[in-house]
């Protein structure tokens, strides 16, 4: 019998409805059990996965303490595939600048420097259509052959700034333009992965195309 | 409470937070809008001031959905969501009136779900279209709605503590607005914590009996 998974979403803020809308999409098609809100160690043991959304990454990190499930994501982090996007990659790296005085937590599992906000504010807030080799393992091929472009929508999105390990394998590029600083003048990256860890700076969950949500799960089956 | 602040002190604290802020304006004022969103707001909130230029300010900005950030407006009735929503706006909030307290913040939501559920029965239904200025498709969100979940509602005025959160999440709101007096009791850092987490575990007793602890009993 093919395996199935369990995939949770880290629920405690943000946008954590539209990640569970996605995934539910896929359940017919890929090997998912069940989807699961995640707000407690309890739930947290249920799932095989864990998706940890965009919001406020201060915030989700605040609730998760008060909550004494933080130190219970951490250990996860490291031995679980886990995707974090956009504050979620925030909480999941080991570094990250331009945060508030006094540093943030962060579940220092993804060795990355990743920088908040590097995009500005929310009139700054855009989207660009991207062709994505790495999603091609998940696309439905065209005529000719073509794989559609993804939409990818960043709204006060970090970016990820510095890879601080050999494994860690860059997956998106954003093209030089886009809020791209003297230090990164080659494109800012977007999305990379390490080990049973994906880390993403803009949102899959706000548009209909749901091929990141199928990277995830085939990628989480793949480390079981 | 005066009316939009200098935005020499909006910009200083949108420069020394990485959160958003929501600068407030008055209703229907779209050039108070406008300086608001370029010194730096993520948000506008069309506010019902007390001054006597604005109070009782009733014609909205309209077309919302093309402003480059989402807006806040206040409601009182089902009526006052859907309008507000069908003029682009992102986020609800209950309207204040007179009384900023929670069992008056808690009556309002209790109206708004009568009328939620009323909404569902076809005979209301006819007669609520007959004499509204909105057309059926404004009602799509709420069709086949149980509860206030179906709209991007959040509970405002009177809400200083955990339990007062809770009472918020339980009527099925987005979240909520926070009142100033938090900041004036006696312990603003954990109770504001507590706050935060609260919205997350309402429907947890255990947690919420934890959350209750150390956020300082004084109220003003």
């Amino acid at each position: 019998m093919a395996k199935t998974l369990t995939i949770g979403v880290l629920a405690l803020q943000g946008a954590f409805i539209e990640h569970i809308h996605a995934l539910n999409t896929l359940r017919s098609s890929e090997h998912i059990s069940d989807v699961v809100e995640v707000r407690t160690k309890q739930e947290l043991d249920l799932v095989d996965a864990l998706i940890i959304p965009g919001g406020e990454s201060t915030s989700i990190a605040l609730i998760a303490e008060r909550c004494g499930i933080l130190e219970d994501l951490r250990e996860f982090a490291r031995t679980k595939p886990t995707w974090g996007t956009c504050a979620g990659l925030i909480l999941l790296a080991k570094t990250a600048i331009h945060t508030k005085k006094g540093g943030q937590q962060l579940l220092n599992a993804l060795p990355v420097t990743v920088s908040r906000n590097q995009f500005g504010r929310q009139v700054d807030s855009f989207s660009i259509k991207l062709s994505s080799p790495c999603l091609e393992h998940v696309s439905e091929q065209s005529a000719t052959g073509a794989v559609e472009p993804f939409e990818y929508v960043f709204i006060r999105a970090p970016a990820i700034v510095s890879l601080d390990d050999s494994e860690v394998e860059p997956l998106v590029k954003l093209p030089p333009g886009h809020g791209q600083t003297e230090a990164s003048e080659d494109g800012l990256l977007v999305a990379v992965r390490y080990r049973k860890m994906l880390g993403t700076s803009f949102h899959p969950e706000l548009t209909n195309d749901t091929r990141w949500h199928r990277y995830f799960v085939r990628m989480a089956l793949a480390q079981e | 409470m005066s009316r939009l602040v200098d935005p020499r002190v909006t910009q200083a604290i949108a420069n020394s937070v990485l959160i958003p802020t929501v600068a407030k304006i008055s209703i229907g004022h779209y050039i108070e809008a406008d300086v608001a969103i370029e010194v730096g707001s993520n948000f506008v909130d069309e506010c019902e001031y007390a001054v006597a230029a604005v109070a009782g300010a009733t014609v909205f900005i309209k077309n919302k959905g093309a402003q480059p950030v989402p807006f806040i407006c206040g409601v009182t009735s089902l009526a006052d969501c859907l309008r507000r929503l069908k003029e682009g706006a992102k986020i609800l909030r209950i309207k204040q009136t007179a009384a900023v307290r929670v069992d008056a913040t808690l009556a309002t939501l209790k109206k708004l779900l009568a009328e939620v559920i009323k909404y569902q029965d076809e005979k209301a239904r006819k007669l609520w279209l007959r004499s509204s200025v909105l057309e059926e498709a404004d009602f799509d969100r709420i069709r086949g709605a149980k509860d206030l979940s179906c709209l991007p509602l959040y509970g405002y005025g009177g809400i200083s503590t955990p339990r007062d959160v809770a009472l918020m999440m339980d009527m099925k709101c987005t979240g909520v607005f926070v009142d100033n007096t938090v900041f004036t009791s006696d312990n603003p850092r954990n109770r504001l914590k507590a706050i935060v987490a609260a919205v997350s575990s309402f429907d947890d007793m255990d947690k919420m009996i934890d959350l209750s602890i150390g956020t300082g009993e004084r109220f003003v």
